[in-house]
Order: C-alpha cells, then structure tokens, then sequence
C-alpha cells in the first residue's frame, strides 16, 4: 500500500513539471487514447472543417484534410513525443536539447499562446452556439447577449478549475466522461449527410480558386496546421505513458483522426447551410430537441479540450523559475485568466481572425518540429541527458552559449521565413512551389537542414550541446 | 564538474531516470510499423482517393 509521503509526492509531480517514474506513468493504450481524442475532438474541428470547405468540396475537402492531419500528427509524434515519453516530461522540457537552457522560453511562449487562443476560441465558440440555441428557444432576447457570454466564460472556467484541482487526475476523469461526445459528433455528421446528401454533392465551395491543385494543397495545409498545435499538448499527456509501443497508435488513432473526422462536419455544414456551427445546423435540420443535443455536445467536446490544453500549459509554466513552487491552484489560476479575458474582451476579433491563427501556428511549430526532429533522430541519434533537461547552470550540457542555442534560433528564423515566402499567413496569397509541396512541410524540412548544418560546422566543432 | 543545487525530490528522480532501465521505451518496431501506416501511407491513399 501506498504511503501518505509517497502519495503526496506523487501527486506533487503530477502537477511540476518533474519527470516522472515508471511507477507514475500509468496509463496504457486506450487510457491514453481516450485523453487524447477527448483533447482533440473540440469545435474547433467545425471551424478547420468550414476553412476546408471554403475552398474544396465535401469528398476534396475530408480527404485532403485526413491526410494533412495525418501527417502534421506525425511530425508532432517525432518530435516532442520521444523525449517525453522517454523521461516522462512535458512538450517544453522536450525542447530543451535544441533551445538550450534557457532559449527553451521560446517553445514555452508559443506554447502559452497557442494553448491560450484555442481554448479563447472553444469558449467563445460555445458562447456563440449558446445564445443561439437560447434565443431560437426564446428564452433570452436579442439584449442579453453580452451578459449571457460573459456568464459562459466565467463559468466555464470555474469548471476547467475545478476539475484540474487535482492534477492530471482531472484530465483523465473528464476524458473517461466527455469522450462519449465524439460518438454524437458522428451521429450528427450522419444526420447530415443522410439529410442532405444531395445538397452536400451539388454544394460549391464559397472561396475556391481557379486553380484545383491550390484548393487542394490548402487543405492538405490547413490540416497539417491544425495538427501542428498539438505539439503543446501532446508532451504533458504522453507522459503518463510508459512507452513508445503503447503511445504510438493512441497519438495517430485518438489525437490525429478525431480532427479529419469530425471537421467533415464543419465541411458539410458550411458547404449545404452555409454555416459550421452544428448548434445552429442542428437546429435547422432536426428541430430544437436536435439544438439542444448539440449545444451539449459542444458544451462537451470544448470543456474536454480546454481541461487537456490548461493542464498542458500550467505544466509548461512550471519551466519557470518564478512558478516553480507557486500552489497549484494559483498556477491554473495564471493559465485560465488569458483564456477568460479574450473571451471576455475581443472574442469577435479573435473569432474573425481563425485562418491566420492557424497558419502562424504552422509559422511557429513547423520550424520547431524540423529541429526537434533534425536533432533527436539525426544528430544526437536518441542521446539525451534527463539531467540536462533540469539543470540550466555552466555545467549543463545544454547551456550552449549564455542558455541559447544559436542553431535553434537561425534554424527558427529560416523555417519562419520560408514559411512567409510561401504562404502569406494573413492574406492566404501563396508562392509556387507551395501548390506542390505546401508551407508547413518545407518548413520544418527546411530548419531542419539548417539546424542540422549550423550544429555541425559552430555549435559540435565548439564543444557546446553535449554531442560528443 | 559542479552540479547544480537541484530539490531534493527532483535529484531523486534524475538520479532514478539516468539509469536507462527506469527510463520509458522509445519506438519499438511495432511502433513505427503504426506511425508510417497511419502518418504516410494513410494520407498517401487519402490523397489519391479524394482526387
């Protein structure tokens, strides 16, 4: 039996962002998978489904978008994923071979504002599907919009809070119960397309271009993109894994397919009714019962999500020395306030403003996945240092120069670079060869190779990094 | 070389973590076997069935 010492410090690591022991990672295949789905499936998946089918039709679209997921779940799989699973620390910590001991506070800020403008987004988005479903019932009217999305947000918070009290445990104890949403975002994607599949067939994307083989790298893009912003959530939760064997299906199966699948819903809905939002389509399709249904799906899936995704950076704030011994509580407290405030203040801003969110998220995490796999597979093949990862002082292997990693930060700025000269994250005007290859892709590759060289012509031949 | 001053709690677990039969097991074969499956092969197919 487990003593109270043990115990609680057990319980202590689960909310630190210490490595944890064999004894500690206890979740297996299908614990894993379910955390991971129920991280992933969120209605952010209708608003990447809409962004598909501005462009391609329902079978383009849903193709296109299974494959870009795919393959952006991959790239996060290699790069943050065997660090993590091998020393059982989170997505920062991960970074820290290649950022240095203290250039890690670069993955760290993409981190908090990634995490931070999804869960904004869930509960602005939840907001929105609320004052539908309330107004269609006729129980507010048109004049308490304001209130009533302000007492979502504070309320939904409230619960993420809650339910985060006690670490990890939280996570997994809404996963076990939220998951069953997934299966009603099948069941509504089914009415749908059964309802309307004529429609669906006959429907022309909104925004599409003259150019076939554009629409369709965008949606092979726009999925990469939003598979790409799993890279801060996926470290905290792979953790509690023992090993890559039992992760490895979880993270494609539970975190990589929810996203294509359910987005289908956001395709048919922008393409048939012109709008993604299965609270407002639902209701249109089925009557208020089919609303009320979905409003709580929604209500579901973004609580799931914003749980997962506020663990993830209340562990990667721990990096911190500043937070390190802050009470757990106070630290989840720092987590949600942003989250609370966007949607609190400038929720249509940011609402309006989706597809350049997403394709800064390929900016910043394409180049940070290329380096991470650059140097875990090619360069350090598997070497890392788990002490080097905690200790940032002169003797620490991952020092490099003053904290910074100088082949990390050049590597970054090339991969951002590339990445603006192929696609322009903010007008969606694109450069050949994206048609052909993407941005995301060359991308990373790119700071990969550049990372790769940088290292081996300044940083090894320097003796800096722990690669002899 | 000086080490740093770490909690004590955490130097426990490091010094655990170092040897390699308490660290997790990185991608075996049947992993990767999932990873190319489902992250190459899968979107190769996907693309060629949605053209």
């Amino acid at each position: 039996m487990m003593s109270d010492t043990t115990e609680a410090v057990l319980i202590e690591a689960d909310k630190s962002a210490w490595p944890l022991l064999p004894g500690e990672r206890t979740w297996g295949p299908w614990q894993l998978g379910i955390s991971l789905a129920t991280a992933a499936a969120a209605t952010w998946c209708y608003i990447i489904g809409e962004y598909v089918g501005y462009y391609l039709n329902f079978d383009e679209g849903f193709f296109t978008l299974l494959a870009g997921s795919m393959i952006g779940m991959l790239i996060v799989a290699l790069a943050a994923v065997p660090v993590a699973i091998r020393f059982g620390v989170d997505s920062i910590a991960s970074s820290k071979p290649q950022f240095g001991s203290r250039g890690w506070v670069i993955p760290a800020a993409m981190q908090f504002v990634s995490i931070v403008g999804w869960n904004s987004l869930l509960l602005i988005f939840f907001a929105k599907s609320t004052r539908q479903l309330l107004l269609a019932l006729g129980w507010i009217g048109e004049d308490s919009h304001g209130y009533l999305v302000q007492a979502t947000v504070l309320l939904a918070s409230a619960l993420v809070f809650l339910f985060l009290l006690k670490g990890s445990a939280g996570v997994d104890r809404v996963a076990k119960i939220l998951v069953a949403h997934v299966f009603v975002g099948f069941w509504m994607l089914y009415i749908l397309v059964t309802q309307r599949w004529d429609d669906l067939q006959a429907a022309v994307p909104a925004y599409a271009s003259t150019d076939a083989r554009w629409n369709y790298t965008t949606g092979v893009e726009i999925g990469i993109v939003s598979l790409l912003s799993w890279w801060p959530y996926i470290g905290a939760m792979v953790r509690m894994a023992p090993s890559g064997r039992k992760a490895a299906a979880p993270i494609m199966i539970g975190m990589g397919l929810p996203v294509p699948l359910l987005s289908a819903i956001g395709i048919a809905g922008i393409l048939v009714l012109q709008v993604s939002d299965p609270a407002e389509w639902m209701r249109t399709v089925g009557g208020p019962v089919y609303g009320v249904i979905a409003l709580l799906f929604v209500a579901a899936a973004n609580l799931g999500t914003a749980v997962a995704g506020v663990y993830s950076s209340s562990i990667g704030l721990r990096h911190f020395p500043a937070f390190q011994h802050l009470h757990w509580p106070t630290l989840l407290l720092i987590s949600i306030a942003p989250v609370g405030l966007v949607g609190l203040f400038i929720p249509e801003l940011f609402f309006a403003n989706f597809g350049t969110f997403l394709a800064f998220i390929g900016l910043g995490f394409a180049p940070l996945c290329g380096i991470q796999i650059a140097d875990y597979y090619l360069l350090r093949r598997g070497r890392i240092s788990v002490r080097g990862l905690f200790e940032g002082g002169t003797g620490s292997p991952y020092r490099f120069w003053g904290g910074f990693n100088p082949a990390a930060l050049v590597a970054m700025i090339a991969g951002v670079l590339t990445y603006l000269y192929l696609l322009n994250p903010i007008t969606y005007a694109s450069r050949s060869p994206y048609e052909y290859v993407t941005a995301s892709l060359p991308t990373a590759a790119l700071a990969g190779i550049v990372f790769a060289l940088v290292t081996a012509l300044v940083v090894r031949p320097a003796g800096k990094g722990g690669y002899e | 070389m000086a080490q740093e001053k770490l909690h004590p709690e955490l130097e426990r677990r490091l010094r655990l973590l170092e040897e390699p039969k308490n660290q997790g097991q990185d991608y075996d074969g049947l992993a990767w076997m999932a990873l190319i499956g489902l992250g190459v092969v899968l979107p190769v197919i996907a693309l060629l069935i949605g053209r």
